[in-house]
């Protein structure tokens, strides 16, 4: 018996190392004289295997947090850890090491792919440059079994292809199996879908599933639509960000079925649904103000207190904390205990 | 004509001449837009649905070309075979169209007070009416809930994009028109913004009866507002019906795979699956029904005759061979 609880005790610590991890980290930049807080003490993990969801409206900084967990932006304040290690105090060796084990997938995917390459070309420069292939024949076997993966079939036919040739789904599709290629341990997929067709949108989020299953890669999920997040993380976490700062955090589902934040719940109430009953019947929760304060000038205290229905007066003074709910449910409101239960209905 | 109908497409025809030969965007579409409802146009990016919106107020791009007996009855009269003088009339007064990104279309240089000016004069001949028409502007801005007197001597750039995008809303109802075109009209806004749009546009039918013809992508923002909607694919209008038909009842194997391809906060997730294969290049379209290489229920002649758009229930119309197999099965969502 005690044995079993030692082997348990062991693997949850290994299960509870964060691989990724940003430690009240915030990132200013200057625009004509003005601070903006693009990211205000964000502490955020991902750990090995999961996906984490990052969900916020455009301009709240969520694609800031991607480029600091990624080490493309150097953060104002605050660590950013990977496998236990700040990443800006690792030597040369230590951070060649780390750079391969971090992928990125852009929104973009027109952009993001050499338009004078060929998909063989593309994929095949890494793989040669790395000398994870020598011969052209073992390079263009693994360029197929790349393809294969992400299911752009058949692979003969679409590696000579070039960007412009293929649908946004399809590009897509080049660039998670071009991310793969250094085997990373973790993705940072940047809205990878919103320029995909609507019919197509869910095949590209099924391609980054089986990558997560099959080759256990992280994903950090940064989108602006909770239905592709839910979709796709399952039983995944999920973070919701507003100007700068989390306020919401914990099981994707437990958030969407019971958001605790006034935010979460003025978003989800905003979300339409494919359902003709439902949505005639809902109704956005009714917020003071319609409009985003700018991050240049972020309100006082809570930063969501001009726009939300139940601010009181310690909301406009004093910023709330992230406060454990229990179950790893953290929500960053005064006044959790006080606002009226909401919930989505679920049935027409 | 029906009078029950505002604008009947007969047999649109649209092309448009690219390098590598003729596109065919639009063809053969047959559509209803009825009376004082909201009608939703559905399809996916480059099925043609922008171009179907254009050529119902006769807008066409240079390179585009609408073909012999394409017909668009507005009230009865062929819009392509109205003067330009008919054309500036029916535009604006009688339809007026929302573009897509429509908070870019405002001028720049201007303030919002001078081109609603601006618009009237355009459109309107001088006399009553003119000075009627401006005495609303007021009232239309507070439809749409915004400040008049904030909002009038603003210029485009000191409002945010949901003000704009109701400003433009605004804009196009200042001349009364009886039906508002709406392409795509809430992208580019986020969520929240989005749904308080959707929002007036519900109020704005229910206090003037206006009739809408809305077109998006999204079958939940679709779900949301119309009360009758059609499917377009690669060109060609598939299938016709109430919202609750083509949501609860659809016949058509791609209408039931696109309901089944939107992610969603609700509902089952093991329900969810995408359609297989891709929409059909323009320039080299599949024989037969368009459809059929993606789908599970084609058939030989699917592959060699083109299915007709016909009614198989009162005000439900479907273009598929197959649709009563779609009906037994229990396929239909």
């Amino acid at each position: 018996m005690s044995q079993i609880l030692k082997c348990k005790g062991e693997r949850d610590e290994i299960m509870n190392r964060p691989l990724a991890e940003l430690k009240n980290v915030s990132m200013y930049f200057k625009k004509d004289k003005l601070k903006i807080g693009a990211v205000v003490d964000v502490s955020l993990k991902i750990f090995p295997g999961e996906i984490l969801s990052l969900v916020g409206e455009s301009g709240c900084g969520k694609t800031t947090v991607g480029k600091i967990f990624l080490g493309r932006l150097k953060p104002t304040s605050g660590d950013v850890l990977f496998e236990g290690k700040d990443i800006w105090k690792m030597s040369k060796q230590e951070y060649k090491k780390f750079r391969p084990l971090i992928q990125v997938v852009h929104q973009d995917s027109y952009a993001s792919l050499n338009p004078v390459r060929t998909v063989y070309q593309t994929l095949a420069a890494p793989l040669q440059f790395y000398k994870i292939t020598r011969t052209r024949e073992e390079t263009e076997k693994k360029v197929k079994e790349l393809l294969q993966m992400v299911e752009v079939i058949p692979p003969g036919y679409f590696m000579n292809k070039y960007p412009f040739h293929l649908s946004g789904g399809l590009r897509q599709r080049v660039s998670l199996a071009r991310a793969t290629i250094l085997k990373p341990k973790l993705i940072i997929a940047d809205e990878p879908v919103s320029g995909v067709d609507a019919s197509l949108r869910i095949s590209v989020l099924d391609v980054m599933r089986r990558l997560n299953k099959e080759l256990n890669i992280a994903f950090l999920y940064i989108t602006h639509d909770l239905a592709t997040a839910r979709y796709f993380s399952r039983k995944g976490r999920m973070a919701v960000m507003y100007i700068g700062q989390i306020v919401e955090t914990g099981g994707i589902n437990e958030l969407i079925e019971e958001p605790k934040h006034p935010y979460l719940q003025a978003l989800l109430s905003a979300i339409p649904v494919p359902d003709p009953k439902l949505a005639k019947k809902k109704r956005l929760l009714p917020l003071k103000s319609l409009d985003l304060p700018s991050a240049g000038h972020p309100p006082s205290g809570c930063r969501f207190h001009p726009r939300c229905p139940y601010a009181k007066e310690i909301c406009e003074r004093e910023a709330p904390e992230l406060k454990d709910l229990g179950n790893e449910h953290r929500v960053a409101c005064h006044l959790v205990e006080e606002i009226p239960k909401w919930a989505l209905e679920l049935k027409s | 004509m029906n009078e029950e109908n505002i604008i009947e497409v007969r047999n649109l025809i649209a092309d448009f001449e690219v390098k590598e030969g003729i596109l065919r965007s639009v063809d053969h579409v047959d559509l209803d837009i009825k009376k004082g409802k909201v009608t939703g146009l559905i399809g996916e990016s480059g099925c043609g649905k922008s171009t179907l919106v254009h050529a119902l107020l006769n807008l066409n791009a240079p390179n585009e070309y609408i073909r012999e007996g394409s017909q668009v009855n507005f009230k009865g009269r062929n819009i392509f075979s109205l003067s330009a003088e008919e054309l500036r009339r029916l535009r604006w007064r009688e339809a007026a169209l929302v573009f897509q990104a429509a908070q870019n279309s405002l001028n720049p240089t201007i303030t919002i007070k001078e081109q609603m000016l601006d618009t009237i004069e355009a459109h309107l001949d001088h006399g009553d009416a003119l000075s009627k028409k401006k005495g609303r502007i007021p009232k239309l801005l507070e439809m749409v809930r915004l400040e008049p007197e904030r909002v009038l001597k603003s210029f485009p750039h000191e409002l945010s994009g949901g003000m704009k995008q109701r400003t433009v809303i605004a804009m196009a109802l200042l001349l009364d028109p009886e039906i508002l075109i709406l392409d795509e009209p809430t992208t580019a806004l986020d969520m929240i913004t989005q749904s308080y749009i959707l929002d007036i546009f519900a109020d704005i039918h229910e206090k003037l009866g206006v009739t809408m013809f809305f077109v998006t992508h999204d079958l939940s923002l679709a779900a949301k507002l119309a009360e009758r909607l059609a499917i377009m694919y690669a060109g060609k209008i598939l299938e016709v019906g109430s919202v609750e038909e083509i949501f609860y009842k659809a016949y058509h194997p791609y209408t039931i795979g696109l309901i089944k391809s939107m992610p969603s906060i609700i509902g089952d997730l093991s329900q969810m699956k995408p359609i297989p294969g891709l929409p059909p290049n323009l320039l080299h379209k599949p024989s037969g029904c368009l459809f059929h290489p993606r789908c599970p229920e084609a058939t030989e002649e699917c592959k060699k005759v083109e299915p007709k758009l016909i009614e198989i229930e009162k005000g439900h119309l479907v273009a598929c061979h197959k649709y009563s197999n779609v009906k037994e099965k229990g396929m239909r969502s």
